[in-house]
Formats: C-alpha cells, sequence, structure tokens
C-alpha cells in the first residue's frame, strides 16, 4: 500500500516523444485507471512505474521516495501483464511462490501466503496445474496471485482483461473490485477499454498523445468533461461547432449549423466566439409531435432507427444536413419508437445536458 | 428456451460466478489427419528407407556373419565380431575415446554457445545481422579447409604457440595438432553453429514479458536465467547438444586431419576394417554399435530431459 506519484515524465526515443509531461498523484488504496486509444502512452507510463522504461527526465516517486534508479526487481511492485506472462514450466502454485522464493522468507512463511493468496483468488484445488491446462480467467487469477502474493506496494494491470471474452471480462472486473476492496492495495490498471476503466476505477486519467489530458472520477468524466476529446472518446456523443451569439450570466446560445443551442456555462464567454458544445445521446428528447415552449428544439427527419435491446438508438437529419444521434431507453419514450424512418420529429435537451468547449474551436 | 435465457442473464448478474469454465484439452488425432500427417512425410519417409534404412538393414545383417580371409563361410548368425569389438582394446578403447571427445565437445560448445544466443537477442538489428552472418559462413565453409586452418594455427610454430612463447608460458612451442586435444577444438568449432542457432530460435520464442515478470516479482538478472530463460529455452539446448552430440559421434574427417591413429575415432576404425581391411562384418558390426549407441543416448537424454526439467522436447 502506498501513494505512487509522477512528476513531470517524459519519455522520447529519439525525436519521437512518447510522454509529455505527464504528471499523476495516485493516493493510497485508490483504484486509478489509465485510459487512452492504442499508442497514446499509457503502457509506457506504467512500465516507467514497474522500472522497465527510465524517464528521459521527470520523477517516479512510491511513497514520497524516488525510484528512477531503483532497478524493477528492487522496486516493490506487482505486474500483471495482458498475455499474464506465467511461467509456462512451473506449476499453478509455483509461479505464486516465486515471487515470495526471491525474498528471505522462511518456508513455513512461504506455503502460508501462497496459499492464502490461492484462496483470496480462489483457485484452491487447482495448484498443481500448470498453466496451459488452465483457461483464460484462471490463468488471469494466478497472474493476479501471483502479483499480488508479494505485498506490493502498487498493483500495475496493462490490459488485464483484454484476452478475455466479454462475459468473463465482466466477471473479472467483479473479482477485481472485490480483490481491490479486500486488500486494500493502490491500483493503476491501463485499458483502451473505457467501458471497463468507467466500472473498475476511481478516478480515470484519460490520455493522448502522450499527454494526460484530464483527470477525474469516472461520473464526472463521462457526465462534465472539460475536454472535447475526452467526451468523444468516452461513450457516444453528439458534438457540434459553432459560435457564441448571446452572452448572458451563466448561459449562453450557441448557433451551429442551422439551429442554434442555449446552454450553461461557467466559463466566461462573449459574443462572437467560437466553440464546441457536445450533447450526449441519452439527453435529447424525441417527439413527433411539434414543441415550442422550450429553448432547446431541432427539428429533422428519422434516418434510420437500431434497437439494441436495453435501448432504441434514432438517427437524426436536419435541413441543414447535420446528424444527430439520441438514444431512448425510457417506457415513456415509446413515442421514439413510433417514428419511421423519414417522419420527421423534434428533439429537446435540456441546457444542462449542453456541454460547451470553449477556446477550441 | 428458458433455460437458455437464464444461463444468459446469470453469469453476469452473479456475485458467485462461474470461476473455472472448461480447462483446454489435449487434442487426439483423428485417422483423417493421421493419414494427412503420413503423406506429408511420405517424401521423406521415401527417401530414408532408400539411402538409410536399407543399408542399415544390410550392414547390420552383415554383422552377424562370418568371415575367414577371402571367403565368406555360410554358416550359423555369429556374434564374434560385436564380442570381438567390446574385447580388442583397440576397438573398445575407441569406443570410448567416440564418447569422450562427443562429451566434451558438446559440453565445451554448450558453454561457449549459450552466451552467445542470448547474445543474439539482445542484440540490435544491425550487430544480430552481423553475428548471423559470420555464423552462416562458417557454416558454409568447407570442412576440409577449416580444419586446415586449425593445423596452420595449433602447428608447433604457429600464432598460438608464437603467442604462448611470447607470454613467456612456455620456452619452446608446444605439439598440439595431431592429439585428441587438437580434434575436440576442431569438433567445437564445426558444431557451434549446430549449437547456436537452435537455443537462438528457442530464446526467440519466449516473450519478454516472461522475464520481465521474473524481474517484477524481485528476481535479479542471474536468478531469471536460471529459473526462467534456461528452463524455457531447453528444447534449443537439447536440439543444439544432441544434434552437436550425434555429429560428433559420426565425425570422420576431422579426427582423421587432426588426431592421429592413436587417438582414431568409432568412424574411423570401422573405415578401416571396411575399406582397408575389406573385413566387412567386422566393419559393420563396429557400425552398427556406433549407430545404436548414438540413438541409445539420444533416447535417455530426451527422457532425463523431459523428466528432471519437466520441459517437452
Amino acid at each position: 500500500m502506498a501513494r505512487v506519484d509522477l512528476d513531470q515524465i517524459s519519455f522520447s526515443v529519439g525525436a519521437t516523444k512518447i510522454l509529455q509531461d505527464v504528471s499523476l498523484n495516485v493516493t493510497n488504496g485508490e483504484f486509478l485507471a489509465l485510459l487512452g486509444p492504442s499508442g497514446c502512452g499509457k503502457t509506457t507510463t506504467l512500465r516507467c512505474i514497474a522500472g522497465f522504461v527510465t524517464p528521459t527526465s521527470g520523477n517516479v516517486r512510491i511513497n514520497g521516495e524516488s525510484v528512477v534508479n531503483l532497478r524493477p526487481n528492487r522496486r516493490n511492485v506487482g505486474l500483471v501483464f495482458q498475455d499474464y506472462a506465467l511461467f509456462p514450466h512451473m506449476t499453478v502454485r509455483q509461479n505464486i511462490a516465486y515471487g515470495l522464493e526471491r525474498r528471505n522468507i522462511s518456508k513455513a512463511d512461504i506455503d502460508k501466503r501462497a496459499n492464502e493468496m490461492v484462496s483470496i483468488v480462489r483457485m484452491e484445488g487447482y495448484e498443481k496445474r500448470r498453466p496451459n491446462e488452465l483457461s483464460g480467467g484462471q490463468r488471469q487469477r494466478v497472474a493476479l496471485a501471483r502479483a499480488l502474493v508479494i505485498k506490493p506496494d502498487v498493483l500495475l494491470l496493462d490490459e488485464p482483461l483484454g484476452a478475455l471474452d466479454r462475459l468473463l471480462r465482466e466477471q473479472m472486473q467483479i473479482e477485481l473490485k472485490r480483490i481491490h476492496r479486500e486488500l486494500e492495495i493502490t491500483t493503476i490498471i491501463v485499458t483502451h477499454d473505457q467501458e471497463e476503466a468507467l466500472s473498475l476505477a476511481d478516478r480515470i486519467a484519460v490520455m493522448f498523445d502522450g499527454r494526460i489530458v484530464e483527470i477525474g472520477s469516472p461520473s464526472i468524466l463521462y457526465e462534465q468533461p472539460e475536454n472535447r476529446d475526452v467526451m468523444s472518446f468516452l461513450g457516444t456523443s453528439n458534438i457540434y461547432a459553432g459560435s457564441v451569439i448571446a452572452a448572458g450570466k451563466g448561459e449562453i446560445t450557441v448557433e451551429c449549423d442551422g439551429f442554434s443551442v442555449q446552454a450553461r456555462t461557467t466559463q466566461v464567454s462573449s459574443v462572437g466566439n467560437r466553440t464546441y458544445i457536445g450533447i450526449r445521446p441519452e439527453h435529447i428528447r424525441i417527439s413527433i409531435t411539434p414543441i415550442n415552449d422550450e429553448p432547446n428544439v431541432v427539428h429533422g427527419w428519422v434516418e434510420t432507427t437500431v434497437y439494441k435491446g436495453t435501448h432504441l438508438e434514432i438517427y437524426v437529419r436536419t435541413s441543414a444536413d447535420v446528424g444527430f444521434l439520441a438514444r431512448a431507453s425510457d417506457a415513456s419514450l415509446t413515442e421514439a419508437g413510433k417514428a419511421a424512418v423519414g417522419d420527421p420529429v423534434y428533439m429537446t435537451f435540456d441546457s444542462n445536458h449542453v456541454l460547451v468547449f470553449e477556446g477550441e474551436a | 428456451m428458458a433455460g437458455a435465457a437464464t444461463e444468459a442473464t446469470m453469469p453476469g448478474s452473479a456475485g458467485v460466478p462461474d470461476l473455472h469454465g472448461p480447462a483446454p484439452k489435449r487434442q487426439r488425432y483423428s485417422g483423417n489427419r493421421l493419414l494427412m500427417i503420413l503423406c506429408l512425410l511420405l517424401p521423406l519417409l521415401g527417401f530414408m528407407a532408400v539411402f538409410y534404412a536399407a543399408p542399415f538393414i544390410y550392414l547390420t545383417q552383415e554383422s552377424f556373419r562370418s568371415w575367414e580371409g577371402e571367403d565368406v563361410a555360410q554358416v550359423e548368425p555369429t556374434l564374434d565380431y560385436y564380442i570381438k569389438t567390446f574385447t580388442s582394446s583397440r576397438t573398445s578403447r575407441a569406443f570410448v575415446r567416440t564418447f569422450r571427445i562427443s562429451l566434451i565437445s558438446t559440453i565445451i560448445a554448450l558453454i561457449i554457445c549459450y552466451p552467445v544466443a542470448l547474445l543474439l537477442i539482445r542484440a540490435g538489428p544491425k550487430v544480430r545481422a552481423g553475428m548471423l552472418l559470420v555464423i552462416f559462413i562458417s557454416l558454409a565453409s568447407s570442412l576440409i579447409v577449416r580444419n586446415y586452418g586449425w593445423l596452420v594455427v595449433l602447428a608447433d610454430q604457429g600464432p598460438v604457440n608464437q603467442l604462448l612463447v611470447a607470454l613467456g608460458i612456455t620456452k619452446r612451442g608446444l605439439r598440439m595438432v595431431y592429439s585428441e586435444g587438437a580434434t575436440i577444438v576442431a569438433l567445437i568449432h564445426y558444431i557451434m553453429p549446430f549449437v547456436i542457432l537452435p537455443i537462438y530460435g528457442s530464446l526467440l520464442r519466449i516473450p519478454d514479458s516472461y522475464g520481465e515478470a521474473s524481474v517484477s516479482l524481485g528476481a535479479g538478472p542471474w536468478m531469471t536465467l536460471r529459473k526462467i530463460i534456461f528452463p524455457l529455452s531447453m528444447p534449443g539446448v537439447f536440439g543444439g547438444t544432441i544434434l552437436s552430440f550425434a555429429i560428433c559421434m559420426s565425425a570422420f574427417v576431422t579426427p582423421l586431419m587432426l588426431g592421429s591413429p592413436a587417438t582414431a575415432m568409432m568412424s574411423q576404425v570401422a573405415a578401416e576394417q571396411l575399406l582397408v581391411q575389406q573385413n566387412f562384418p567386422k566393419g559393420s558390426a563396429i557400425v552398427v554399435i556406433l549407430t545404436v549407441s548414438t540413438f541409445l543416448v539420444v533416447v535417455a537424454y530426451g527422457v532425463i530431459v523431459r523428466r528432471v526439467m519437466k520441459v517437452d522436447v
């Protein structure tokens, strides 16, 4: 258990900058996700903490002490690889005991701790199996046990669920949460799967092009992202460019292509500013009868509808050829379900749900 | 229908998830597959039958026959020549010598070649290409030429002796050629590519993450090599050493050029019986003994590696 601090880490290979001024503070017992598209530097960041990559500049501290000059085997870090990296010539038990045997621990203690860990990951009865005799989920458990048994200061997970199928992935997410809760260990997970990050982490750090662009709790990042790229990366969204045509106290009106939108914002804005606005599909209500008494109404025609089981996706196109995606999941909105392709519809949304990204246009 | 529905919804919502899905099973070959494998092996099997099995069967038959002077007496099969091979001090010592030379050459070659293979893995692409080129060049050059090279290098007035004298290690040049030692040196040189390449191949197949996992669990580089990398490279070590051992066991030209009649290996003794003495049954018996004993060593080695190292080879 420990806190982990990255102070302005940069890393480059030749002229290619892989990490640029990455700073991160992970508190004791926190579960943090590094989320981003592949090649954004999230794995490199993880490897900086593990010690396999030495940053070109900046500092890595575990519990306040700099570890940049410490070799990976001297850092007390638990690492779970995407391919699990279980030693194929060793049994489950030998794999788990490997890290303990590298330390000055008595045989009895090794036995005790290894057994304890086997039961934490619920692999009793499988101790004598070899990795190739295990299913993907079981291998994942063993890899986790092997990393956790050494009581690391921090647990690092590199796309640990990437190789599992969807159902197993969801089960392992629950397991990971349970184990994290039981052991209260500082955990950093690298993932490109936003759903995984949203459901596992206390906080998410979103990375693009070697930088952390935004850090926050899953709900803040999803509902009120400050960065337009973060909004479009997390979930689906409608994002439009426009310019401010009226700016009042805490409220602005943005003129987009063929429609205007009222939005609440804390940012100070003046008329004429270029800006982007974003609306989540689930915040758009669809009506087949005209609405006049609401500030944000956009008229369009249903282009196509997609039934997704838990909700209905409605693609709407306006007369200015702007596409909207709306999502209707509420039973009361079956009205949206009545809309056939080609029907005129009216889309409304609350000005609280319109996000404004200024200064990026 | 109802069953399918509950199955689809249950595991996801489970506080008690199904942790242990089915473990992968070992694949069994079906009849059709077996036939296909047989077809693919047919050219090789045909070639081996004509050029290896048939002559060997012929030699084996020959080895049980009796031979007196010019005439081959048509008598009952006899084990005489097998007994003679082991009782005659010349052949029995050659037999032991052949094993000794092969074993020493293989062990030393392994000690030299394993670090080379590790270096190949760690090296950058340019260094790696250069090293592989050197290895292949040494494979491509004629064995005779290389042995002459060693004759020159190890000669009484050769560069090695000049160096030894210059360093004051000896007063006069040492007699190094025409000895068991010279044979071993040349054999090691000959078998090095056969040891390096299989080890390099099996090291290539070990994912970097294995080594990194070991290091992250607190093992130093040496411990990682000993506990993870070396055991996992055993298929290559096994392949390389078995190949070079077999090559050494059947060595003929190298001991002929760099050794002396007093350091003759089994192939030389067999050739002498077959080509000079024209004692075909005796020569055949020696060949059969050499072949069978080499084969037994290979099998025993394989079994030991499987049992002790617990690695599939």
